[in-house]
């Protein structure tokens, strides 16, 4: 037996607010709890994260996933900042120059704290060099050496041109120097012949001189040819002394730097590999800094010592334990490191002493945090994130040389073997679509951790939620809060979640009520913040947010938005919608209408012809259709055509929560029975008339009752689905209406229920023969169908011609998918 | 240019400069030469003449039928013809003038400038015109330690006048050494000495220092030169620094010569060491220019 108008009770006072009494509430302020270490009702997701991060394993990283301040970050932190206290610290990184390939700078690892020490190691070799070099250069023993080697090959070219000079001397002949080289020409007393003279010479003679001096030409030429070797060779003595007393100079130096990195090999490797760089270019450290005479510009004015630096990239020294760190702005670059340039002379140069860190090394060994959208909307950052979490290093490449934009001479530094954990932050919707679209995604970050939004309140977690608020404020240096605001604090977070048995765990939430009721206690002088601080705060954040809500009332008000509050229309319903500005959400009353005609069994949802109505709504239309033809004509054509509008709106609607108070439009434009305009409605149905669940149920009665407010009677009040009254945590002046009798709030299971109490009149039950009660509604909506369907008969109006719901079944139930609309 | 007192000093009669002669040929480095020759010029108030010798010996081998050159550095055979040779000689000819043309206005000195066919040694021998011969010490580069033409030290010692060797890379005199023994060809030497020291020094630039080897077989000897040596140059009014050396050998007083780095050698051209080996040695390679007084 269905529940008639009378037997429909609306919900009591107690049951639109379900109260967290202080008393059950053991303290008397915040002050005298002991804070919280843990997060409160994730216990998924802390499984999850201790998980991921006790793997550590390579393509082990974490996805925290779950709405924006539920605190995943502060939950990575914690959980972070505890791990890598324990974990031993990561080395240090550098960049040193490489001796044999400048264009790769090598990497360089060494124990935490000691790249600083091994930079300033560096410096002050080179500033000692910069003494020690041309001292040794300036000494006595020095010039002395180098003269005995200038004078043995100054000797070689004399005694070899002397023997020359000898030789033609002896045969007469003259060697003379020309403006471009040397020529050799017959000689008598000291002067060279004429043509004349030496024509007159005996053929004998001439001939001799002619073979003489081809003979010494070839001598000299040969001599000539051997000058460039004698000059190597000589530099290359004056090398090797070079390089010796560099070495004298140097190598105790450097030798005094091996001892201390004696337990580094590669250090020592790379001592080796700047000694002997040193050693080869020693005139560096002899340079006077002049630049050449008339080009002022070629080099700079000191001599450069760059490629003896050390570029610490990673300097650990200060760390305890492994790092964290958090990346706000992770671009490609700032994640992955780059190579910075400077423009001389207008051209763009580098070295390695140029290169920067990115966040993963300065994470590397311990663990990064990104958030998930930021990575994702940086150009490349998420690829390159990929890339190199894939690879196990970090390859610094800029995205000019991936894209192969610019063709500026840069360098490719060594890689740099990554091991870090990154653990990313994101909505679901992020997750979801990452594991649906990124191949790579699912491969590299194994563990997700999902946070939940609330949590249910439970005797356990009430206390746990009132030390949470005592970390907090004590977080915040805020006023201890007594029992009464903890109560109202946790029943403001229930309306919050949405639900009467549970409570939020959107801590930014819940901290920004903490900080704004610790204003309002400050302001009324307060000692403690006291339940009335929390209201003030409640009441100011919805007071600021209400600009547009109170608008829409006033435009109710004025009649400017159609809504009646009194009387009752058939074919018109108060729906009640939710409207989300922020973080804000408000319900306003809307009237929908509903028009029926004979027709071709076609409903048409006007929001959805204007393309203003969502899949979702329009799924609870065509489930309208469904329920029309089941009850109603389950062996007939439903012969009719009706529309359902949204009344004045114009933004769209999307849900299925309207779809009882369509519904109810529709069977009471049937039925021609008037329809209670001083109710709203919502929840929604399925096709066999039960009422289902639906959101915003509290800003929804709030709205219709705010459109009331100042003519309630008694009359006024929302029907809800019974499903939704365990959510209820409205308004206090809407539970003192009810209390009052006000305004009531009617839950309902069925379709049934609705209309009877929208209409006042009976539903109806088909009795045993099939039939509905006479003057019920149900009866009266089937008659007009059996009209509507005779007259289609009559006027041979065919049946899915057009006018057909959307994806409506034949009778036989297959689909008409292929029949052109009217 | 400092103040000039218009009287003839004691200096100035021992060594007087208004004529300067500056030879060169073909395998001359023309530029530093000429350069240090209108200092020179500007810094004496004396008159420069440019000659520009076109070697004859050179000009008779580009006649025969057969001759040639190795080109420097590689040292590959050219064919030498006399067409090519003459007009060589007349733009380095032309070079050579329009350099010292150039240099000598901008000093304001005054020049010359002619061509002759002949020897260089020759005509520096035959320069009785000028009071000061320049020659170029160095003379044309062969290899790093070779250069023909250095000949030019011996064509000095032969020469009828004062001759000054200048070296390719001219240098303000901020030394002057010169070595006295007493002769008379060192007094004319050390005369020269300071009146370059007192002209510098006129100039407005920082009086040169000067040195003076004295030079005796005995210390005694030594002393006296010294003594003399200090006598003279006080007159003069330059302040000097005396070093005595008792029966020097060739190689002792060559090396005492060499002391000062790029120091202008002002000597008699008599001096006996110059007629050694080491002297040979040391007008053709000195760091600094050698005035040969006569």
């Amino acid at each position: 037996m269905k529940k008639t108008t009378e037997t429909i009770a609306p919900l009591p006072a107690e049951a639109l607010y379900t109260r967290c009494d202080p008393a059950r509430l053991d303290f008397a302020t915040t002050a005298e709890l002991e804070p919280v270490e843990e997060m409160l009702g994730q216990a998924r997701a802390i499984e999850a994260v201790t998980f991921g991060i006790g793997m550590r394993r390579q393509r082990y990283n974490l996805f925290l996933l779950g709405p924006a301040g539920i605190g995943k970050h502060w939950l990575a932190r914690q959980f972070l900042d505890r791990q890598a206290k324990a974990a031993p610290v990561p080395s240090d990184w550098c960049y040193i120059n490489n001796f044999d390939e400048t264009g790769k700078p090598r990497a360089l690892r060494l124990p935490a704290g000691r790249a600083s020490r091994l930079r300033a190691d560096m410096q002050r070799l080179v500033e000692e060099l910069r003494v020690a070099i041309p001292a040794a250069f300036d000494s006595d023993d020095y010039r002395t050496r180098k003269q005995v080697i200038e004078q043995q090959f100054k000797e070689r070219h004399e005694q070899t041109f002397s023997d020359i000079q000898k030789e033609a001397r002896k045969k007469s002949i003259a060697l003379i120097r020309t403006p471009a080289g040397i020529a050799l020409g017959p000689m008598r007393k000291g002067e060279v012949l004429s043509a004349e003279e030496f024509r007159g010479l005996p053929q004998e003679e001439q001939e001799r001189f002619k073979a003489d001096m081809e003979t010494l030409q070839q001598k000299l030429q040969e001599t000539l040819r051997q000058v460039p070797k004698w000059d190597k060779d000589q530099r290359e003595k004056v090398r090797e002394l070079n390089r010796e007393v560099t070495r004298f100079a140097v190598g105790h130096l450097i030798d005094e730097m091996r001892k201390d990195y004696q337990d580094l090999k590669n250090v020592l490797e790379y001592l080796g590999a700047a000694e002997a760089d040193i050693i080869d270019n020693a005139q560096d450290f002899l340079s006077t800094g002049e630049a050449p005479a008339g080009l002022p510009f070629l080099q700079p004015a000191e001599p450069s010592f760059t490629r003896y630096e050390v570029n610490v990239l990673i300097d650990n020294a200060a760390l305890e334990g492994a790092p964290v760190v958090y990346e706000d702005n992770p671009t490609f670059p700032n994640l992955i490191g780059r190579v910075e340039h400077v423009s001389q002379f207008g051209a763009l140069v580098t070295d390695f002493t140029l290169i920067k860190s990115g966040a993963l090394h300065r994470a590397n060994g311990g663990y990064l945090i990104v958030d998930a959208l930021k990575v994702l909307t940086q150009p490349f950052a998420w690829e390159g994130l990929k890339r190199v979490l894939r690879a196990g290093e970090i390859r610094i490449e800029s995205l000019g040389q991936i894209l192969s934009l610019v063709s500026t001479v840069s360098i490719e530094p060594e890689p740099i073997p990554l091991d870090v954990q990154v653990v990313l932050l994101g909505e679901r919707i992020l997750y979801y679509l990452l594991s649906e679209h990124d191949p790579e995604f699912n491969e590299l970050f194994k563990v997700a951790a999902d946070f939940e939004e609330d949590m249910p309140i439970t005797p356990e977690n009430v206390p746990l939620y009132a030390r949470l608020i005592a970390s907090m404020a004590k977080h915040d240096d805020l006023r201890p809060f007594d029992k009464g605001a903890v109560a109202r604090i946790i029943e403001r977070s229930a309306r919050i979640a949405g639900d009467a048995e549970k409570i939020s765990a959107h801590l930014v939430l819940i901290g920004d009520l903490l900080r704004e009721a610790d204003y309002w206690s400050r302001t009324n002088g307060h000692d403690s913040v006291t339940a009335a601080d929390v209201q003030n705060a409640v009441d100011a954040q919805i007071r600021r947010a209400s600009r547009v809500r109170e608008r829409i009332n006033e435009e109710i008000e004025r009649g400017t938005i159609l809504i009646d509050t009194a009387g009752a229309v058939p074919g018109q319903v108060n729906g009640l919608s939710v409207l989300e500005l922020g973080h804000y959400a408000f319900g306003r009353p809307t009237r929908i209408t509903a028009r029926v005609r004979l027709g071709a069994g076609r409903v048409v949802d006007i929001e959805r012809e204007v393309k203003l109505g969502g899949p979702i709504h329009s799924k609870g239309i065509l489930i309208l259709s469904g329920f029309l033809g089941a009850r109603y004509a389950p062996d007939r054509p439903l012969s009719l055509s009706a529309s359902l509008v949204f009344e004045q709106s114009y933004g769209g609607v999307e849900g299925d929560s309207a779809s009882l108070g369509e519904l109810v439009a529709l069977l009471t434009a049937l039925a021609e029975v008037p329809v209670r305009q001083s109710l709203a409605v919502t929840g929604s149905v399925n096709q066999n008339g039960e009422v289902q669940a639906v959101g915003g149920v509290n800003e929804k009665i709030e709205s219709f009752f705010d459109t009331c407010a100042g003519r309630l009677d008694g009359s006024h009040g929302v029907v809800i689905p019974q499903a939704n009254v365990r959510h209820l945590m409205l308004r206090h002046d809407v539970v003192e209406a009810a209390a009052a009798g006000k305004f009531h709030v009617y839950p309902v299971t069925t379709v049934d229920e609705a209309i009877a109490l929208l209409t006042g009149v009976p539903a109806g039950e088909r009795d045993a023969a099939g039939q509905f009660p006479e003057g019920s509604v149900n009866r009266r909506v089937e008659e007009r169908l059996i009209v509507l369907a005779e007259k289609a008969r009559k006027f041979g109006i065919p049946r899915g011609r057009g006018e057909r719901a959307h994806g409506e079944d034949d009778d036989d139930g297959k689909a008409d998918r292929g029949h052109d609309r009217g | 240019m400092g103040k000039r007192t218009g009287a003839m000093t004691a200096a100035d009669e021992l060594f007087s400069i208004r004529r300067i002669l500056v030879a060169l040929d073909p395998a001359t480095p023309a530029a530093a030469l000429l350069d240090a020759s209108v200092a020179f010029a500007r810094q004496v108030e004396a008159e420069l003449e440019g000659l520009f010798v076109e070697d004859i010996d050179l000009m008779r081998l580009a006649e025969l039928p057969f001759a040639h050159f190795l080109s420097l550095p590689a040292g590959l055979p050219q064919p030498l013809d006399l067409a090519s040779l003459e007009r060589e000689m007349r733009f380095l000819a032309a070079g050579a003038r329009q350099a010292l043309e150039t240099r000598a206005r901008e000093m304001n000195v005054r020049c010359s400038f002619r061509v002759v066919r002949g020897h260089l040694e020759a005509e520096v021998r035959t320069a009785e015109a000028a009071d000061l011969v320049i020659l170029d010490r160095s003379g044309a580069t062969v290899t790093r330690y070779l250069r023909l033409g250095a000949a030019a030290g011996v064509a000095a010692l032969g020469a009828a006048r004062s001759v000054l060797l200048v070296s390719r890379r001219p240098a303000a005199i901020e030394s002057l050494v010169t070595a006295y023994d007493g002769s008379p060809g060192a007094d004319r030497a050390l005369g020269a000495a300071a009146r370059l020291a007192s002209r510098v020094t006129e100039a407005g630039a920082a009086p040169p220092a000067v040195f003076v080897l004295c030079l005796g077989a005995t210390k005694p000897e030594a002393a006296k030169a010294e003594k003399k040596a200090r006598g003279a140059l006080e007159r003069h009014g330059v302040a000097a620094t005396f070093r005595t050396l008792t029966a020097p050998g060739a190689a002792e007083l060559t090396a005492a010569l060499r002391a000062s780095a790029n120091a202008l050698l002002v000597l008699p051209a008599e001096l006996p060491l110059l007629a050694s080996e080491e002297g040979e040695r040391l007008l053709a390679e000195s760091d600094g220019a050698v005035l040969l007084v006569r």
